[in-house]
């Protein structure tokens, strides 16, 4: 493993990664790499609306992971939720990629959100995030059911995702967001 | 009623509702771990506030918001949206300050959506200076 990390670390330096984070992840997490990030950012001489949209995908993403990872361990303090997230940068763009377990439930509802925003544009994705705002948030959603739709929104490209079956009712779900 | 004064955390923005200054504030950042839990205080602040406060006393609620999530900006919509049926329905004399820095144009953006939302409460964009 030890050989290997260097691999790894260097890998990740040649595709640009700027931050990476794997593992269980709770509120505190969220806020110390909140910190990390926006220092980081700064660093990468880019507006302060660019610099803003990269934050908020990757809030929105670390979020769900936290919301619903099925990656979860029970603990004295309630359940640990675990995932990766991974912020890095290729030329002018940023990538902000995020991967938790899901279910077949999760799958097939995201399965259906995600195919729906594919095909929308710009106009139709702020009206649906208007009205989304004006309604009563789903049941299974902790969040208003919003987060898809501010992610689509920072997107300068079509938003690629995949559901890796990893056996018994098990998905891994990879979401990349470039902005 | 008491004031209702909030502290600011990485993740919740400082709060501020006044009931004798009539001047309300809302400042930081917005991303609560249950942005229900967060609001819905401030949500009953706000209603009884409202209905007992008389239609010739003016109120100013100030947002200076620098980021916020999605769940959260369902929770300020919830907000302005009290507002606004205060203003038209009892014709309340309340106004929204959304203050932003010039370079923040996402902010900028945020409050125009905001605004394009209300029908009756004045909803104004408010360029901050830096140093203030």
């Amino acid at each position: 493993m030890t050989g290997e990390l260097y691999d790894i670390k260097s890998d990740m330096d040649r595709d640009g990664v700027i931050l990476s984070y794997s593992g269980p992840i709770n509120q505190d997490i969220i806020e110390g790499l909140s910190s990390v990030v926006k220092e980081k950012l700064k660093l990468e001489n880019i507006s302060m609306g660019t610099s803003l949209k990269i934050f908020a995908v990757f809030i929105e993403q670390i979020q769900n992971i936290l919301y619903y990872s099925q990656d979860s361990l029970i603990t004295e303090e309630g359940r640990l939720k675990s995932g990766i997230t991974i912020i890095g940068r290729r030329n002018d763009h940023f990538f902000v990629i995020s991967g938790n377990e899901t279910n077949q439930f999760q799958k097939e509802r995201l399965e259906g959100k995600l195919k729906k925003l594919s095909k929308m544009s710009r106009d139709e994705l702020k009206e649906a995030y208007k009205s989304a705002r004006r309604v009563e948030s789903d049941e299974f959603s902790s969040g208003a059911g919003l987060g898809f739709l501010e992610m689509a929104r920072k997107s300068s490209q079509p938003i690629e995702y995949e559901f890796r079956d990893i056996g018994e009712d098990r998905f891994f779900f990879s979401l990349n967001i470039i902005i | 009623m008491e004031n209702l004064n909030i502290t600011e955390t990485k993740s919740t923005p400082k709060v501020e509702l006044n009931s004798i200054t009539n001047k309300h504030y809302f400042i930081g950042e917005s991303y609560p771990e249950n942005t229900k839990d967060f609001y819905a205080p401030i949500m009953i602040w706000l209603k009884e506030y409202l209905s007992e406060l008389p239609s010739d006393i003016e109120a100013e609620f100030n947002f200076e918001i620098i980021y916020f999530n999605s769940s959260s900006s369902k929770a300020l919509m919830d907000i302005f949206y009290l507002i606004d049926d205060y203003v038209a329905d009892e014709e309340k004399s309340l106004s929204i300050n959304w203050l932003y820095i010039e370079e923040n144009e996402a902010a900028e953006e945020y409050g125009e959506e905001f605004a394009e939302d209300m029908e009756c409460v004045p909803f104004n964009l408010v360029i901050k200076e830096e140093d203030e």
